[in-house]
């Protein structure tokens, strides 16, 4: 295709969207309404991730010992954890520690410890610290390995719940987007049903005079487009700067309260709005065009 | 240029608008379709550019077997026959010049070829003093010579008038087909469904009538004279 002709239905395109201003404009805001949304989905399941990411890294792998190992076979077990390069600390917690750690946790509720002083039930352990917490899963499948080791716990529950949560977050905006997205592209249909109505009488000359089906198709698949596009570039720009807004809002009055920073994630964010944008207004424009430009 | 060979078209509840019709037009010829109001001349017109498919039988342009056209071939076609209607189809908010120009843009004609072309056209047709004005604000026959000009564009073979001077005044109506006439000289086969009895007897053609979606009368050189 020639750049004149390129630049002929660019512009034939734009001349839609002007001429069907207020439909144009209703239609951006549903594509705009419609990514907000699903982009709010996308930010909350992020800043989760983000949540889950912080509390991994504190979190320690423990390694619960077997009953019969004695203290030989414990010094040994301690001297190879020192030696591993992705292990940063591994202290010891005799039964006896543990044992006490737990009254005190239960200091208030003392009746549940109750009968426990003579046969402590919990064994001795090593809370084990990853200088490298991607590597954390690796560590705890060599620990499991390891001579006199019963069992490895290293993620909590909150975090499986988190994880999950993150997982509703994101089918969340998924099922979003499709509610949406289904209204969106009625609305953009409806708007390109419009143009092709009110440019009925161009229609019909170009298949008079024997323009292709692909020239007489393009504008109206490129304006279903450029509405698409426009649409999520202004949810994308209201989802940058309000972000930007709460993070600085934070930073000043809750300090405490953990926000992914907005890079590089905004840019993977502005990818997905954008191209889903694409889609949507050249779905909606061409479903519309099947139905009501008979060519 | 033009062969109908046994063409049938029918509407729905069994209207038979062409009734079997064999039909030669040659290369070059000018012909008026005369006849009453629901005879079958439109649809026979639209039959030519394929705006309508015949039931049965088979159509000829140019050689060309199009009954079985592929439906990505019918904007070719389409560019080897201009049409021209009573009601002259121009678009309101495009100036002549405009109308013309997107004509040949939708036929992906380049910018420099469509500045060529254009004025040429316009000249052609006796309106190079009125290329930026709209349609409403020309007279009947100009309108029609700016759809004319529109119709010729793209150098069609055939050239399809339906009823090209039915709101038009006897003078302006012997103008509008005597540039028809020019177009013919030219070298393009012209076809024109007509109920104008002035303009076809005095400038007699090629005479071809129909009743009932069938031809009763096919003379050389005949005058239109259904009515007695």
């Amino acid at each position: 295709m020639r750049v004149s002709t390129i630049g002929f239905l660019t512009g034939e395109a734009f001349q839609n969207i002007r001429k069907n201003g207020l439909m144009s404009v209703i239609s951006v805001i549903t594509v705009t309404l419609a990514l907000l949304i699903f982009a709010l989905f996308l930010v909350l399941a992020y800043n989760l991730d983000f949540v889950i990411g912080g509390i991994e890294d504190q979190v320690e792998i423990r390694v619960y010992l077997k009953g019969d190992l004695d203290q030989q076979g414990i010094d040994a077990l301690e001297a190879t954890l020192n030696a591993n390069r992705d292990i940063a600390s591994a202290q010891f917690v005799s039964r006896k520690e543990a044992m006490e750690m737990l009254r005190q946790q239960f200091a208030d509720k003392a009746g549940v410890l109750a009968g426990l002083e003579d046969m402590n039930p919990l064994p001795d352990s090593f809370a084990i610290r990853v200088t490298d917490p991607e590597t954390a899963d690796g560590v705890a499948s060599w620990l499991e390995g390891l001579y006199g080791v019963d069992e490895v716990v290293y993620k909590s529950d909150v975090i499986d719940k988190l994880v999950v949560l993150a997982q509703y977050l994101r089918m969340g905006a998924l099922g979003a987007l499709a509610i949406l997205g289904v209204a969106t592209l009625l609305i953009i249909g409806n708007t390109i049903r419009l143009t092709v109505h009110a440019r009925r009488r161009e229609v019909e000359i170009m298949k008079l005079v024997g323009a292709t089906n692909a020239f007489i198709r393009w504008p109206f698949v490129l304006e279903g487009i450029l509405l698409g596009v426009i649409g999520s570039a202004i949810s994308f720009g209201g989802i940058y700067f309000g972000y930007q807004w709460l993070l600085g809002a934070v930073a000043r009055y809750l300090p405490f309260m953990p926000l992914a920073p907005a890079s590089p994630y905004i840019l993977h964010l502005a990818g997905a709005l954008i191209g889903t944008g694409f889609l949507i207004g050249a779905l909606g424009s061409s479903l519309s065009l099947r139905r009501y430009l008979r060519v | 240029m033009i062969k109908f060979h046994g063409v049938t078209k029918a509407f729905q509840h069994d209207v038979v608008a062409i009734d079997n019709i064999d039909l030669h037009i040659r290369k070059g010829e000018f012909v008026y379709l005369v006849g009453p109001s629901g005879a079958g001349k439109s649809t026979l017109l639209k039959l030519i550019y394929r705006e309508e498919r015949p039931d049965q039988g088979q159509i000829f342009i140019d050689g060309e077997d199009i009954t079985y056209i592929h439906p990505a071939d019918i904007p070719l076609l389409r560019r080897d026959v201009g049409v021209v209607f009573q009601d002259f189809k121009l678009l309101p908010d495009r100036t002549v010049y405009e109308n013309i120009a997107f004509t040949l843009r939708v036929i992906d004609t380049t910018p420099r070829a469509i500045a060529n072309r254009v004025p040429e056209l316009l000249q052609l047709v006796g309106l190079q003093d009125r290329a930026n004005h709209f349609p409403n604000q020309l007279s009947g026959g100009e309108q029609q010579r700016c759809a004319l000009a529109r119709a010729i564009a793209s150098t069609p073979l055939i050239i399809i008038a339906d009823e090209p001077t039915g709101n038009l005044d006897p003078e302006t109506s012997m103008e509008i087909v005597r540039l028809l006439g020019d177009i013919n000289r030219m070298g393009a086969t012209v076809v024109m469904a007509t109920h104008d009895k002035a303009v076809v007897n005095a400038l007699p053609r090629r005479v071809v009538e129909m009743r009932s979606g069938q031809v009763t009368r096919d003379d050389a050189s005949g005058r239109y004279e259904y009515a007695g």
